[in-house]
């Protein structure tokens, strides 16, 4: 059984089957992240391949000084804001729901508003700037620390905190725009000072 | 407590403090605002999985794509002291043009510990690395020029039989394993290499 750091240290090696361990290990979570960033299943899968591909060639330089998930997530940000900016769209053409099967828990009415509150939160995601989504999904999504991103994005730490603040209080202002989201303007003026005592 | 979408942000992502969630998970069984948000948040992560056969596709995209040559880069030393902290050793003595014609800022001090000269070298590996042979290379060599060093290491090399990669070339290099990098640190506990695989080479004459 292939452990992920033999993987990892084959891979650089140019074994592309230990490569297919990673490619299988991470599929779920880099198409999610991608799917996320372009919003609709088609340009997600295109972007999490590139991803994958920018990875392989890339091996034999990963020195390990991030985390691999980490890298490789960044690797799928990267390849989404370039895909984004390629095609210039922004904005996804198709609603996620109408590719994606999502699940359906509960009663009918209940799995309605959850695929409403889901498609808010992307059209939400899509309104902000690739370069704030990217770094809103690193943190939120895939639990990034603001060192880690740092690192990956050449930031300093307080422009990765600053950006997700900022990130954050126009997601929170879209949501409550567009009614899925009602909040007293305090806890919107919240998001600009990250809560960093958490 | 009071709506506090960051600490709905912490909860979600696992890092709310144990005495923080009870209360958080009590204001929003009365608070339908940040229930919407603490869905919207979960929900982030979603249930989708890839489309089948992704793996497939991927690995018959990757297994037509080379993988990148690293870059590597030459350090060069003057001092026992920066020898310690190399990573890959090239032991050089008056090589003044080529890779060393970079290198007369380098410190001349045996108490200069900073490097003289890190360059990128893939250039001049080019003639005696191509094709696929290159990418095997370590990714960093670092450039030794103290004499004496460059003996005793050369004499170790010598009795562990380890052969030059390029006997006919200019360059004398030598490819060490771990188990060799362990043995020439034992041996020469002054270089303190990292125990990885290593590109040894040697610049100078006998």
């Amino acid at each position: 059984m292939m452990d992920e750091l033999r993987a990892i240290a084959q891979a650089k090696k140019g074994d592309a089957d230990a490569f297919a361990f990673l490619v299988q290990t991470y599929e779920t979570s880099v198409y999610r992240l991608a799917l996320r960033m372009c919003g609709n299943a088609h340009d997600a899968e295109e972007v999490a391949q590139e991803a994958f591909v920018a990875a392989w060639k890339g091996m034999p330089a990963f020195r390990g000084e991030s985390k691999f998930s980490s890298w490789l997530y960044q690797l799928t940000t990267n390849a989404a804001i370039d895909f984004l900016r390629r095609e210039k769209r922004h904005r996804a053409t198709t609603p996620i729901e109408d590719e994606v099967d999502l699940a359906a828990p509960g009663t009918p009415q209940q799995a309605a508003e959850a695929a409403e509150v889901r498609q808010a939160l992307q059209q939400a995601l899509e309104a902000l700037t690739p370069e704030h989504r990217e770094i809103f999904l690193l943190r939120q999504m895939r639990q990034l620390s603001y060192e880690e991103i740092g690192q990956l994005l050449g930031l300093e730490s307080g422009t990765v905190k600053s950006r997700l603040s900022r990130a954050k209080k126009q997601l929170r202002e879209i949501l409550t725009q567009k009614g899925n989201l009602f909040a007293p303007a305090s806890v919107l003026e919240k998001g600009e000072e990250e809560n960093h005592d958490l | 407590m009071t709506c506090d979408f960051d600490r709905i942000d912490a909860l979600c992502a696992g890092e709310l403090p144990e005495s923080q969630r009870a209360s958080v998970l009590a204001h929003m069984e009365h608070c339908p605002a940040c229930r919407a948000y603490y869905e919207a948040m979960a929900g982030l992560e979603g249930e989708e999985t890839a489309p089948e056969g992704f793996t497939a596709r991927v690995m018959d995209a990757v297994r037509t794509t080379p993988q990148q040559k690293v870059r590597r880069k030459v350090s060069a030393w003057r001092s026992f002291a920066a020898v310690a902290a190399c990573a890959v050793l090239v032991l050089g003595l008056g090589f003044g043009s080529g890779l060393m014609g970079a290198d007369s800022a380098a410190p001349e001090s045996a108490n200069d510990s900073a490097p003289g000269m890190t360059r990128d070298l893939e250039s001049d590996f080019a003639q005696y690395n191509s094709g696929d042979d290159a990418e095997d290379l370590p990714l960093t060599i670092h450039v030794v020029e103290d004499p004496a060093l460059c003996g005793q290491v050369r004499s170790w090399l010598a009795g562990q039989n380890i052969p030059q990669l390029y006997p006919d070339g200019p360059r004398e290099a030598y490819d060490l394993t771990a188990e060799q990098v362990q043995s020439i640190n034992r041996d020469i506990p002054l270089l303190a290499l990292p125990e990885e695989f290593l590109q040894l080479e040697l610049k100078s004459a006998e």
